[in-house]
């Protein structure tokens, strides 16, 4: 049987539970953040000794290799220049051209290396952990990428960390384009039965939309956080949805969200 | 020293929590994430007092919350559930027998993320915020818009749980097992005759 301080204990815990829910969003996100901030000491000492392991492994790979791989760097790095010296005179162009038609100057990106420090432990959201927070210039609702396309955005934002809602979560929506046609839908949510959510439902697309296997999505720009032009993805396949009104088709994501280490911030 | 087990029991907690946040290798490999936490409030149950057990759901519940997108509370109302319906039937239970914890692990742990997911959804009227959410703007919706999409999907990861939680109850009960038994004096078996009370016969 329960004794009295026992009901006590439980009715302390009932209404914390209660108080913490009925709060609002932005206080709940702040007292979420201050108590992940708990486990910051632990998130580092995982990663040094992550990278400790890491250097140890590096010694052990053989000189021959190593210098192979220099050597192959460096073939990329020159091919790399060739291709930014190409985009730069592109980009150089394209500001003279916007400048003779009265449009305003594109501002280039700013951005913010991150680790990925942790991931979300539930089974039925996707997010990571960065290690960066306000104190590095992060906010809310900042677009995170990668070389290989579109990650997610920033949700809630501490002082030393950061959780990222990624592409494929029900809360993380984008707004997108199909290249070549430009048909605009949104992706969101991860494509039912797909368990290992590489798979996400690209919908509201007009159902004179041109979609082959294949085609590549980007985002539109159009939704008010990601800018045009950031690798989302590949079409695998489409179907008709909603009485005939719209198409809706599968997409591949480009980034492979499992395997996420070293990420992007694009800061204002 | 009666510190050392709540003691060792909510730093385990507080760790337990950090390694399902930390370690995406299983993730990546089977595709589902086994919960450890409803093990750990099944051995504090079973094997401490209500506001131990009271305390390790707060704990381990509000560290799920802190690095998850989920509400932020929420796990603690499953995890608290199940720990006072356990203290209040461990009389009945074999908390000895592996095959009992091993059972007890599985069945917690379903029990919790399906309660969990019920909640979600029972709450969700509470919790969405629709200030925040304009539907003309999708991208810039903030905190929770949407519930979790449950698919087929879910019948695997509540396997890959049940299994987890299955697996795992055993060896928790083992490590703090250990943990207790390398921290407290070593119980010295008493014999039923004392030497020194017995009535020595004859003459001397």
């Amino acid at each position: 049987m329960l004794r009295k301080p026992h009901f006590l204990i439980l009715i302390f815990v009932a209404v914390l539970v209660l108080v913490l829910l009925a709060l609002p969003e932005h206080t709940r996100s702040r007292i979420r953040m201050g108590f992940a901030s708990l486990f910051l000491p632990l998130f580092g000492l995982a990663s040094s000794v992550q990278s400790a392991g890491d250097r140890a492994t590096a010694s052990l790979i053989p000189r021959s290799t190593m210098a192979a791989r220099i050597r192959s760097l460096e073939e990329e790095n020159q091919r790399l220049r060739l291709m930014v010296a190409e985009a730069d005179a592109a980009s150089r162009e394209s500001d003279r051209l916007r400048q003779m038609l009265g449009f305003s100057a594109r501002s280039p990106w700013k951005l913010k290396p991150a680790r990925v420090i942790g991931r979300d432990p539930a089974n039925w959201w996707r997010g990571v952990h960065l290690d960066v927070g306000t104190r590095h210039g992060v906010t809310t609702n900042l677009p995170v990428l990668t070389p290989e396309g579109l990650v997610g955005r920033v949700a809630e934002v501490g002082p030393w960390l950061s959780r990222v809602v990624l592409v494929g979560d029900p809360n993380c929506p984008v707004s997108v384009a199909l290249a070549d046609s430009g048909n605009t839908g949104i992706v969101r949510g991860t494509s039912g039965g797909d368990i290992e959510g590489a798979l996400v439902d690209l919908s509201f697309l007009s159902r004179n939309a041109v979609l082959n296997p294949g085609q590549r999505v980007f985002t539109s720009g159009q939704g008010g956080i990601y800018p045009a032009g950031i690798a989302v993805g590949q079409v695998v396949d489409s179907r008709v949805v909603g009485d005939g009104v719209f198409l809706e088709a599968r997409v591949r994501l480009a980034v492979n969200m499992g395997s996420l280490d070293l990420v992007w911030v694009k800061l204002p | 020293m009666n510190w050392v087990h709540p003691t060792a029991l909510l730093l385990t907690t507080f760790l337990v929590v950090f390694l399902q946040g930390w370690l995406s290798g299983f993730r990546g490999f089977m595709a589902a994430q086994p919960d450890f936490v409803p093990g750990l409030v099944v051995y504090s149950a079973l094997s401490s007092s209500l506001p131990t057990t009271a305390a390790t759901a707060l704990l381990g519940g509000l560290g799920m919350d802190a690095l998850s997108a989920g509400p932020f509370g929420l796990s603690v109302l499953p995890l608290m559930s199940l720990g006072v319906v356990l203290h209040l039937r461990r009389d009945l239970l074999l908390r000895d027998s592996t095959w009992a914890q091993a059972a007890l692990g599985g069945a917690s742990a379903v029990a919790v993320m399906v309660i969990s997911l019920l909640l979600l959804f029972v709450l969700w009227p509470l919790l969405w915020d629709k200030t925040m959410a304009p539907e003309y703007f999708p991208e810039g919706r903030q905190g929770l818009v949407s519930l979790p999409e449950v698919g087929p999907g879910v019948i695997w990861q509540v396997t890959v749980v049940a299994l987890g939680g299955a697996i795992g109850t055993p060896i928790l009960f083992r490590w703090f097992g250990w943990v207790v038994a390398a921290c407290q004096y070593p119980v010295v078996p008493q014999p039923t005759i004392r030497q020194d009370r017995e009535i020595k016969r004859g003459r001397s």
